[in-house]
């Protein structure tokens, strides 16, 4: 405690959000980086079409990772492993419906619903029930994922219904020259940075994440806040897993199968901390960013495709070290 | 007429009786100092008086209304604001979001509320302003700021709400010299603008510095009470560990 005492000659802090960018700043650095050095190996790389593609390619990751930051920001512990599965349930729920003749939003509606279930369930065994959160969504894991074969028999669902060509379009279309999932994924994006940032909620979120304690003595619903951010990840998985059914053009139980690891690694990689209470949505958008620059990366510049999880592995470890770094200095 | 009178209050723990039977009263616009050795049931008084633990008999009255305080919330919403040791502030939020935890201002509702950041801003700084508590920003997070200033943060979150009864646990803990001096001129500050406050220290020193009155707990039992001009340290002390006045 070697700071000066009357407040008035501060110790040299910086803005509360400023802190924070500090580590986002530095991962769109490498991002440009990356990106720079793979585009001078292979300008095709840096093409508006291939460019297009990456946040195609990652807007699945990064739209689920809104609802998995939010539970990680949480506290607790908080994590959710069952957001590839719930994709699966939603996409398959959603296909199913379909296939049966209903209308598209009455399908989608009930897909959603299926996720918000889910999120529901794993949200109140985590506060009500008080198990840690790794266990209600491992078990949601495996039975979402159950669930969805059980509806699929285990064959794909190609067949969608009168309103297939409209479904198909919604994760296979573009506007202009920018692809669906793209446009869904950015107003998810801003919408849940909005919300963390802009809103009691969020600032809610992040004491109860910070300080649980402090928190609860200061009047907030620290389990509802939790609850609510589990509820938002299974509705946002679902919905995600929709539009990959439709992107792919069919349901399929198989659809998000491992897909939590990718959405992980993205929350992971984008800087919010599993401690909780430490991080942002830009933060998640700039890890899921990364991922799939690194990926499409890649596959232009020839890197056999066993080397690529390991190479993705590795980053989700740099990150953390170089995080952990970062507060070494930062907190002196 | 006492502000608050706590009467009877008694509280078990399992097999440990934290409180028999104590009687506290707090008068307007007065510092009331509590003390007693590790265990002595001060901790589980205040969490009492600002409703985290209900009392197992007992009765607490508010300008001579009876009171039951289910849960902080409560307490707070009937003026009593508590400063934890721990000063319950969230490191990862700035000063404005720290004053205005929980009770964030905001214009719609629900979920869709939005953060009034600019008005929560204003208000933090005006707070500040009064109390002449010098920060770097509002802007600035907690975790960046010394004890002082956090003790600072967390007197200015009681103020801004209009706590009439503020209640400090260890306020000068863990600091130094000169942040401690500042912490002290504040109570003192709290006073001069009316509001009553309790404080629990192991630093007398201190306690004699700020407190009009000091109430002695040991074992769960009130031992004593004394205005502090009549007393002396000494006094305290033998109350504090039980070895009677010669």
């Amino acid at each position: 405690m070697a700071q000066k005492t009357d407040g008035v000659a501060a110790p040299p802090t910086r803005g509360p959000q400023r802190v924070e960018v500090s580590y986002e700043l530095a991962m769109v650095a490498a991002l440009g980086l990356i990106m720079a050095v793979v585009g001078a190996l292979a300008p095709r790389f840096l093409q508006p079409d291939n460019l297009f593609q990456i946040a195609r390619n990652f807007a699945f990751i990064a739209a689920a990772g809104v609802g998995e930051a939010l539970v990680i920001l949480s506290g607790g512990g908080g994590i959710d492993l069952s957001v590839g599965s719930v994709m699966s349930l939603g996409g398959v729920v959603t296909t199913k419906l379909l296939s049966l003749g209903y209308e598209l939003l009455p399908a989608i509606g009930a897909g959603v619903l299926t996720g918000l279930v889910a999120g529901s369930v794993n949200g109140l065994l985590v506060t009500r029930a008080r198990l840690t959160p790794l266990i209600p969504t491992l078990g949601m894991l495996s039975i979402a994922g159950g669930l969805a074969l059980v509806i699929t028999r285990g064959f794909p669902i190609t067949e969608l219904g009168p309103q297939a060509d409209l479904f198909v379009s919604l994760g296979a279309g573009f506007v202009g020259p920018v692809p669906a999932p793209v446009i869904y994924m950015v107003a998810v994006v801003l919408l849940g940075w909005l919300v963390t940032t802009r809103t009691p909620y969020g600032y809610n979120l992040y004491a109860v994440g910070g300080n649980a304690e402090a928190a609860r003595l200061a009047g907030i619903p620290v389990a509802r806040v939790r609850c609510i951010a589990y509820v938002a990840s299974g509705g946002l998985a679902a919905l995600t897993g929709i539009l990959l059914a439709a992107r792919l053009s069919v349901g399929d139980a198989t659809l998000g199968q491992g897909m939590e690891l990718s959405v992980i690694a993205a929350v992971v990689i984008g800087g919010v901390s599993l401690q909780g209470g430490r991080g942002s949505i830009l933060g998640l958008f700039v890890g899921a960013a990364l991922i799939g620059v690194l990926q499409n990366a890649m596959v232009i510049v020839g890197v056999p495709a066993f080397w690529q999880q390991v190479v993705i592995g590795t980053t989700i470890i740099a990150a953390v070290l170089v995080d952990r770094l970062r507060l070494r200095i930062v907190s002196g | 007429m006492p502000l608050l009178r706590a009467r009877g209050i008694s509280k078990r723990f399992g097999a440990v009786q934290a409180l028999r039977e104590v009687d506290v009263d707090l008068y307007p616009a007065e510092v009331l100092g509590l003390v007693g050795d590790n265990g002595a049931g001060k901790s589980t008084l205040i969490k009492i008086l600002s409703g985290v633990y209900p009392p197992d008999a007992g009765t607490l009255e508010l300008e001579g209304r009876p009171v039951r305080f289910a849960s902080p919330r409560e307490a707070r919403a009937a003026g009593i604001e508590t400063i934890y040791q721990d000063l319950a502030l969230a490191e990862n939020l700035d000063v404005a979001g720290n004053i205005f935890l929980g009770r964030e201002l905001g214009y719609g509702w629900g979920l869709l509320r939005v953060l009034a950041r600019r008005p929560m801003e204003e208000a933090a700084s005006q707070v500040l302003q009064r109390l002449e508590i010098h920060l770097p920003s509002v802007r600035t997070l907690v975790r960046h700021l010394s004890g002082g200033q956090r003790q600072a943060v967390a007197i200015s979150r009681a103020v801004y709400w209009d706590a009439r009864i503020v209640i400090m646990d260890e306020p000068t803990a863990a600091l130094g010299v000169r942040e401690r001096a500042r912490v002290l001129e504040l109570v003192r500050r709290l006073r001069e603008q009316g509001k009553s406050v309790i404080v629990i220290s192991h630093s007398l020193p201190d306690i004699f510095a700020v407190c009009d009155r000091i109430v002695v707990l040991r074992r769960g039992v009130k031992v004593g009470e004394r205005r502090t001009g009549e007393t002396t340290e000494e006094e305290i002390v033998r109350m504090m560990v039980g070895v009677e006045a010669a």
